[in-house]
């Protein structure tokens, strides 16, 4: 440690704040597609960035402008350890998914990493297009704070009448945002 | 009685997955990777809509005092200045409604109640199941096509491709793919000569028999399947016990897990648990009414930015508290209010759709549409009950002044459409309430169908259109698409504009001047959709929005 001189602590923690303020986002993506429920993110998040800080010397790109998203994948490989923590400390509870399966979705979004953003990009469009009721219901639901069943309640409206609607909704979305990639992936 | 692994992902997405489902779910993504990838688009597209939505309501939080959510504007309680039909008109209508139900009682009910006790009230009683659910059914030549919900008598059930649920009215349920061909013996037996069949059989069904390769499958107790092809029989128990009489495997019992032959020594078809469960085809059956119904959805998008719109009533997602909102370019100036006990209940794409119920005497939804127009194109989907009236009521301009439209049926089933010529006028019109004719206000014409509804159609829904093409001279009427009736308009009952003023969907707003008898003319069934547009359409626009709003199912 003294050999490292306390300015160089300071510049790395500069450098650090700046490569997560850019990244924090796609990080946070990457943890919420490894678990099912979006309670947990922010939390697992907070940890990643923490671990993040403290293994911050063994990161060696530092920025580098031709691969800006190296950052994202150091970090990932940390996400993904902090993911499996979390699950690991709530194994009792039987809705977390297991290492094996946590790892398989990690490889998996990394291989697909172009799509994913792609179609990630493509949805406010695939929104747009929804009439303008539908539109709202869909993110009404997912507004913070908000559940289906609360919009069922709010609305007067049965729970499972609401997901059929949505479901149908999402499965819309999918297939636009689909047709939109296929489109410009062949222009 | 499990959902396909890929129908899973949204529930535990949802956070409203089971402990048993999400085990089932995560075992098959650890071996799927298609799944896994399914599992992450989906994941992919809830966090969009997360991100999208938590911008929208950062940005509408800062912009306005907005409360943040995307919720429709809750219904608010009609306001004095909404409720634009003063109390007197109400209690004007419900004065002649008093009289006419008096005259409706003591005049015509005995010749009603002979009309209505017909055969097709009894054929309809006499069945032995239920359709509850079919899909893509594409039935035989030989047998005549059932719809969702209707009562299925003994005898044969064909279809050629397609799936259906039946519910026996012992409590047994079978979903049955085709091609299939069985027959319905009684409320508790089957006989299956061709398809694949599954049974779920609740306690209180126990005993529940399918007939198949002379052999009778007895079921002791909840599921199995059998498949019967030209050239094998098998039966396997998916949970619990059944017992075969007949045949070469008679007097055994099966349990969980075994299959047999019913025919040969080895079974031979091996993907008897393929079959789909009631919970699978319900799933399936969901998904193909929302995408159908989406596609509605699109399609009145772009019916309300129609030229030739002179209002259009969606009905569903159009009710705002008492209002019936117009969604035409004239907007709320045309919206429709619900005057008495209109039930709002579901429309034809079930659980997604509303339609209004006029059943209760004394429902009516009231509009105001000012303006003149060229020609009237009017469609709407029903679903009838009861043509308890002499004349049940669609669209119905108040009054009947110049130029303004009455659209009817007749209690026989004869569509009617009708337009005030003379208001000024004086004819005489025979009534089969009186001896003499009866003095009527204004020279009109109106022009009949043959009859298009029986008590065997009974909810249904069905598509009418009526298009009276003032420039052509011609009034064209169709249901489902196809044209019913056409006349010419003769140059003597040819008005000089045409006109809507006041006027009401599912009931009509005044009695005849001199005459109380006919006011009774509420709708006994629902309106789902109701179309007004100013250019005759032709029979190719008619069809093509039948095509468009037609429900799951039909041809």
């Amino acid at each position: 440690m003294a050999d490292t001189p306390n300015h160089d602590r300071q510049d790395d923690y500069a450098t650090f704040v700046s490569l997560l303020a850019r990244y924090d986002q796609q990080i946070r993506r990457f943890i919420a597609m490894l678990m099912h429920s979006s309670d947990a993110v922010d939390d697992v998040m907070q940890e990643t960035a923490i671990e993040c800080w403290n293994k911050f010397e063994t990161f060696t790109g530092q920025g580098d402008p031709d691969e800006p998203e190296e950052f994202v994948r150091w970090a990932n490989v940390i996400a993904r350890y902090k993911v499996l923590s979390w699950q690991r400390d709530r194994a009792r509870d039987r809705l977390v998914f297991q290492e094996e399966l946590v790892h398989l979705l990690a490889d998996t979004v990394h291989d697909e990493w172009d799509r994913l953003e792609s179609e990630r990009q493509a949805v406010q469009a695939c929104l747009q297009k929804l009439p303008p009721r539908q539109r709202q219901l869909v993110l009404s639901v997912h507004s913070p704070g908000q559940s289906v069943a609360d919009v069922a309640r709010q609305t007067g409206q049965k729970p499972r009448r609401l997901y059929t609607v949505l479901n149908g909704l999402r499965k819309q979305l999918l297939l636009c945002v689909q047709d939109r990639i296929t489109v410009q992936a062949s222009q | 009685m499990t959902a396909a692994p890929h129908e899973l992902i949204d529930a535990a997405l949802d956070g409203r997955i089971s402990e048993a489902d999400f085990a089932r779910l995560q075992d098959a993504m650890l071996h799927d990777a298609e799944l896994r990838l399914a599992y992450l688009r989906a994941n992919n597209l809830h966090q969009a809509i997360r991100e999208q939505a938590a911008f929208l309501s950062a940005a509408s939080q800062s912009a306005s005092d907005d409360n943040g959510s995307f919720l429709p504007t809750p219904a608010l309680p009609p306001s004095a200045t909404a409720i634009r039909w003063p109390v007197k008109l109400a209690l004007a209508t419900g004065l002649a409604f008093c009289i006419a139900s008096l005259a409706y009682f003591a005049g015509w009910n005995a010749s009603t109640s002979n009309r209505l006790t017909g055969n097709s009230t009894e054929t309809l009683l006499s069945g032995h199941a239920t359709l509850r659910r079919s899909l893509n059914i594409n039935w035989t030549d030989q047998q005549s096509p059932f719809q969702d919900g209707q009562v299925l008598p003994q005898g044969k059930l064909q279809f050629a491709a397609g799936v259906a649920e039946i519910d026996f009215f012992c409590g047994a349920s079978v979903v049955i793919e085709g091609p299939a061909d069985l027959d319905i013996v009684s409320d508790w037996e089957v006989t299956l000569h061709t398809g694949r069949l599954r049974a779920s059989v609740p306690p209180a069904a126990r005993g529940f028999k399918v007939n198949a390769a002379e052999t009778q499958i007895v079921d002791l107790g909840t599921e199995f399947a059998v498949v019967v092809s030209d050239r094998n029989a098998d039966v396997q128990v998916i949970d619990g016990e059944i017992r075969i009489d007949g045949g070469q495997l008679d007097g055994t019992h099966l349990l969980t897990g075994q299959r047999r032959s019913l025919t040969h020594d080895q079974p031979t078809d091996s993907a008897l648990e393929s079959i789909l469960t009631t919970k699978q085809l319900q799933l399936k059956y969901q998904d193909a009414l929302a995408s159908h119904w989406l596609r509605w959805q699109s399609a009145t998008q772009s019916i309300a930015a129609r030229d030739d719109l002179i209002a259009y009533y969606p009905i569903t997602s159009c009710i705002q508290g008492r209002t019936v909102q117009n969604v035409g370019p004239t907007g709320s100036l045309n919206d429709g209010q619900i005057v008495g006990p209109v039930q709002v209940d579901d429309g034809r794409f079930p659980a997604l759709s509303s339609a209004l119920d006029f059943s209760s005497p004394g429902s009516r939804v009231r509009t105001r549409i000012d303006g003149e127009f060229s020609a009237f194109s009017f469609t709407c989907w029903v679903n009838i009950n009861r043509l308890d009236n002499l004349y049940n009521a669609l669209f119905m301009a108040d009054g009947y002044e110049n130029g303004e439209p009455h659209w009817q049926i007749r209690n026989d089933g004869s569509l009617m459409f009708s337009v005030m010529v003379d208001d000024t006028q004086e004819i005489k019109v025979n009534t089969r309430f009186e001896d003499k004719p009866v003095t009527d206000a204004g020279l009109h014409r109106v022009y009949f169908t043959k009859p298009v509804w029986n008590d065997s159609m009974r909810d249904r829904w069905i598509h009418l259109a009526a298009v009276y093409d003032l420039d052509g001279r011609k009034v064209s009427q169709y249901v489902n698409g196809e044209l019913v009736g056409e006349e010419t308009i003769p140059q003597k009952f040819v008005p000089q504009t045409l006109r809507i003023g006041g006027a009401e969907l599912g009931n009509w707003g005044q009695p005849f001047r001199n005459s109380p008898w006919f006011a009774v003319r509420n709708l006994n069934g629902k309106i789902d959709d109701m179309l007004l547009l100013d250019s005759a359409l032709d029979a190719q626009a008619i069809r093509a929005l039948y095509q468009l709003g037609k429900p799951l199912g039909y041809e």
